[in-house]
Formats: C-alpha cells, sequence, structure tokens
C-alpha cells in the first residue's frame, strides 16, 4: 500500500493550522518541500517515512504557535492597542505591581470610579512612555542624567510644609511645586539610572560583536567607546547613590511632620520594578541578569536605607549638628579673635556648608554673636503635632544677661498666630 | 529601515539561520534545495522540519536578508520559488563567519581548547 498521499493529504490537512496568511504565502511550497522529504525518506523505507514523519510533527505545534504569535494580522490589531509581542508581558506584570503598590500611594483619594479608571488610564500611558524612552539616544539619558544629579543636591531640608511660618520666603504656589520637583527628582533619577544601564549594556554587546568580527581593528577603537561606557555607568551610580541618599533624606524630613513612613518606598518601588521590567525583556543575552539585578536589589536596597532613616531621632541629629556648627564657631574664634557676626563667615573655611536643625522644615539657626559671647539655639517643639513653640539654647558663651530670649521673635510671632493652650499632650 | 554598514548589529545568528543563509551563499535556491544544502553543510547535524525551514524563511523574508525570486516550473507542474540573499543577507553572513573565525581563532591560541 502507497501510503505517501494519505500522508501527504494529511499533512495539507495540518498546514491549515497555520495563519491565513501564512497559508497564502508559503502553503504550497510547505506541501511540496515536504512530498520532496516523504518521497526520498520513502526510498530508506518504512523507518525512514516514519522518523520524518515524527520530526515533522514534534515540530509543528511550536511552529504554528510561532506562526500565529508572529501573525501580522494579530500583530497589527495588538499594536493597535499597543500590547504587541513582549509588551503583552509587560503590560500584564506593571498592571499587577500597579494594582497592588498604587492604591497605598493615593490610598481613600483614589476611591472608585472615573478617578480609578484615570489613575489607570494615566499609568498606562506613562508605562507606555517609559517602554518608548528607552529607544531615545544616549546623548538624551546622559545629559538629563547630569541635570537630574544636580537637582538632587537640592537641600531635600526644603521639602516644606506650605503655609509654615518659617517659609514665608515663597509663595503659593510655588511650594506646592517645589515639594513635587524634590519627591519626584529621585524617581526621575531612577529611570535615568536604569536606561543608562540599558545603553551600557547594549554598547557592551555591540562592542563584543565589533571585536569578534573586526578583529584587533575593532579594539583600538574600542577604547574611545571603553571610555563612554565609563562616563555612562559612573553617572548611573552616581545618581543611584544620590537617590538612595536624597529617599533616605526624604524619610528623615519626614519625620519631623506627620510622617508617612513607609509609603514613600511605594512609587519608588513601582518605578523600580517597571524599569527592571522593561530592561530584563529588552536587554539580549545574558545582559537580561543586569535587568534582573535592577529588579531585586534596587527595591532591597530601598529598604535598607529606609530602616535606620525612619528610626532617627531629629532632637539627635539637630544636637549632633548643633555640636559641629559650635565646634566651627570656637575655631574661628580662636583664629579670628572674635566670633563670626553670622554663621556664614564659617564658610568655607570652616564648615563648607551650615546644616540645618532637624525640628520643622525650613528652619534656620538662631544665632546672635558679639564680640565675646555668643548664642546658639534653634525654635523647637516638643513633637510635629505640637502647635507651641519655644526656643532651646544648644549653647551660650560670654555674658548674654540682658539679651531676649534665643529665637524670641520667631517663636512669639508664631506662638501669636497657632499657640493653643488648650493643646492636649506635650508641652 | 536596516543600516547596512552595521550587520554586527544582528549577530550572533542561530545555527539554522547561519546555514540557510550559507546555503544561499552560492545562488537562488528552491525550499527543498535549501532543505538539503543546510543537512549537507552541517554534515547531518541539522535537519530542519519543512515548518521550520518556512518559518525561518518567512523571517528572513520580513527582515529583507533574503528575496523571493519568480516562480518557474518543477517536477509535476507545481511551483517552485526561489531564494536568494539580498546585500543585507550577504554582509550578515560574512559577519558571522568573520565572527566564528575569530572565535576559532582564539580558541586554537589555547591549545588546551580543542582537546579538553
Amino acid at each position: 500500500m502507497n501510503v505517501l498521499p494519505w500522508i501527504s493529504r494529511w499533512y495539507r490537512r495540518l498546514i491549515r493550522l497555520y495563519p491565513p496568511s501564512f497559508q497564502a504565502d508559503f502553503g504550497d511550497e510547505l506541501a511540496w518541500v515536504f512530498d520532496q522529504a516523504t518521497e526520498e525518506a520513502a526510498h530508506q523505507g518504512n523507518s525512514g517515512l516514519l522518523r520524518l514523519c515524527l520530526h515533522e510533527l514534534s515540530d509543528l505545534p511550536w511552529n504554528i504557535l510561532n506562526q500565529l504569535w508572529r501573525n501580522r494580522e494579530v500583530n497589527a490589531m495588538l499594536e493597535k492597542f499597543l500590547i504587541g509581542g513582549k509588551r503583552i508581558v509587560f503590560y500584564i506584570v506593571t498592571l499587577i505591581t500597579a494594582l497592588i503598590f498604587l492604591p497605598p500611594i493615593f490610598g481613600a483619594r483614589i476611591g472608585r470610579g472615573w478617578r480609578l479608571i484615570a489613575l489607570l488610564v494615566g499609568w498606562f500611558v506613562f508605562t507606555t512612555l517609559a517602554w518608548q524612552a528607552r529607544k531615545l539616544p544616549i546623548k538624551v539619558w546622559f545629559y538629563t542624567g547630569l541635570v537630574v544629579l544636580a537637582g538632587l543636591f537640592w537641600p531635600t531640608s526644603f521639602l516644606i510644609e506650605s503655609n509654615f511660618v518659617f517659609q514665608d520666603w515663597l509663595p503659593q504656589p510655588y511650594l506646592g511645586i517645589l515639594d513635587v520637583v524634590i519627591f519626584l527628582l529621585p524617581i526621575l533619577a531612577l529611570i535615568i539610572a536604569a536606561y543608562l544601564i540599558y545603553a551600557a549594556m547594549k554598547m557592551i554587546r555591540e562592542q563584543q560583536n565589533k571585536q569578534a568580527v573586526q578583529g584587533e581593528v575593532a579594539s583600538t577603537r574600542a577604547g574611545r567607546g571603553g571610555w563612554t561606557l565609563t562616563y555612562i555607568l559612573t553617572l548611573s551610580i552616581l545618581l543611584l547613590v544620590k537617590f538612595y541618599h536624597n529617599l533616605s533624606g526624604l524619610i528623615m524630613w519626614d519625620n519631623t511632620y506627620d510622617p508617612i513612613e513607609f509609603l514613600w518606598l511605594f512609587l519608588p518601588i513601582l518605578i523600580a520594578i517597571l524599569c527592571g521590567i522593561i530592561l530584563l525583556l529588552n536587554l539580549p543575552g545574558k545582559s537580561k541578569l543586569a535587568g534582573l539585578l535592577f529588579l531585586l536589589l534596587v527595591p532591597a536596597m530601598m529598604f535598607i536605607v529606609y530602616v535606620p532613616a525612619v528610626n532617627i531621632d531629629p532632637h539627635q541629629v539637630t544636637t549632633e549638628r548643633a555640636e559641629r556648627l559650635s565646634y566651627a564657631i570656637e575655631n574661628y574664634y580662636q583664629r579670628e579673635g572674635k566670633y563670626p557676626q553670622t554663621l556664614s563667615q564659617l564658610v568655607p573655611r570652616d564648615r563648607l556648608f551650615i546644616p540645618v536643625p532637624m525640628i520643622i522644615n525650613g528652619q534656620s539657626w538662631c544665632y546672635d554673636a558679639g564680640l565675646d559671647y555668643y548664642r546658639l539655639g534653634y525654635v523647637d517643639r516638643c513633637h510635629w503635632s505640637s502647635p507651641n513653640f519655644f526656643g532651646t539654647v544648644f549653647k551660650s558663651v560670654g555674658d548674654v544677661s540682658g539679651l531676649p530670649a534665643v529665637c524670641d521673635a520667631v517663636v512669639t510671632a508664631h506662638n501669636q498666630q497657632f499657640s493653643r493652650d488648650d493643646f492636649i499632650g506635650c508641652k | 529601515m536596516n543600516d547596512l554598514t552595521q550587520p554586527e548589529q544582528f549577530l550572533p545568528l542561530t545555527e539554522a539561520s547561519y546555514f540557510i543563509l550559507l546555503s544561499l551563499a552560492h545562488g537562488p535556491a528552491h525550499g527543498y534545495g535549501i532543505l538539503k544544502s543546510v543537512q549537507n553543510l552541517s554534515e547531518g547535524r541539522i535537519t530542519l522540519s519543512a515548518g521550520t525551514l518556512y518559518g525561518a524563511l518567512k523571517r528572513l523574508l520580513e527582515d529583507d536578508w533574503i528575496e523571493r525570486l519568480e516562480s518557474d516550473e518543477g517536477a509535476g507542474g507545481r511551483e517552485r520559488k526561489f531564494y536568494r540573499l539580498t546585500g543585507l543577507g550577504g554582509s550578515i553572513l560574512s559577519a558571522e563567519t568573520r565572527r566564528l573565525q575569530a572565535l576559532v581563532r582564539a580558541a586554537a591560541r589555547l591549545p588546551g581548547a580543542l582537546t579538553a
């Protein structure tokens, strides 16, 4: 019995499982090549024919799935919804992480209905932009990274509560914008660090290929590329280090007024996961490991930074800073024979910068000095929830009798406006 | 648009892609010709199924590494379609060959690598 026509007929039926466009383009050729192969295998007897059919059948499910996945019509439809290829995985994972992380960030403000929909649409738009942003030229990321790094040096102590007595130097709405910028800059740094790593990994891969193909000529050229790579990776590391430093600062300053504690971590962790997934899905070969490390280590480091920062006592930090400042003032006195009239006179010889007290956002030291005396103090309160302020003298040297109490003017002004005798709590 | 001056960006190739491109290096061939050629060039190590071959050919066509020529009539009056390398496909094949040669040269410098 000649089984070849029967096998050929069955193979044609199986070809119908391929997407229509593939059948139209290659169906006849596929059937012809298979027929040729079966005819040749038949010369080797039934075992040869069986081996060929099993080989073809074992490959068939994968080939069909592969063609369905790459199918132009299906992909075109998915592309319309921006969920083609790897992006499906990306959106599913980011949506799941967003559902875990976003509600705690926005809490009751999300509510239900249009706000929730707006949040999800916003997140979808943001993740789409983040996905596409990796294609931006490396120069864009590098120079933006430099600007953001410079911005990260803006003191975290400027993250301030609006309408506070010490913050009359900048009117609303600029204070609110400033808060947002100071909060978002570290997150932007995180994103840029991830894209710099992405670009660096791609560069390493291209250099390896070039060196393999062109040999020594390429390795000389790679010297220049090596420096670029060093700049990129260095900037990426600096951004990450400063991100952690600022995050720690934000958490510490947050302790000084109605702290939100671990909620600080939710958005940065969500962004780190997002960036890690983008790296993991898009980096080739073993460089995917960089994406995996970013995904795991960056959030883990956030917890490591968070724990000491959240447990820090602002009063203790203020005392330590006052101690350093007082040491610098006395150094100045030893050298100049008089006390500095303002603390700024200590900069830069005795102090590179003047640290600030950490009791209230936006405050500075209360300092007054004459030729042979000085007083260093700060506005204090026993707890962030207390509306009652008082001046604390850290150090007083020389004859200060007859002088008004330290921080008197600021404390009086504030207490006239906000102080409450009926406040229940510490005094 | 593919950058003809940078064929390295497409490397490394899968073994199947490399042998398909290699089988077209000496001129156009039809599907069955490529199938047999891959088998011969790889000394029987790689036997592509018809489905795998056409999946790969479709991808190579989409990437402009190969092109399909006008049909001719083969045995039994059936149409046979021929494929040939494009300029891009040729430069990728050369680049991959040079890459593999570099790997072999590197291994040859260490005698143990070939005997381990």
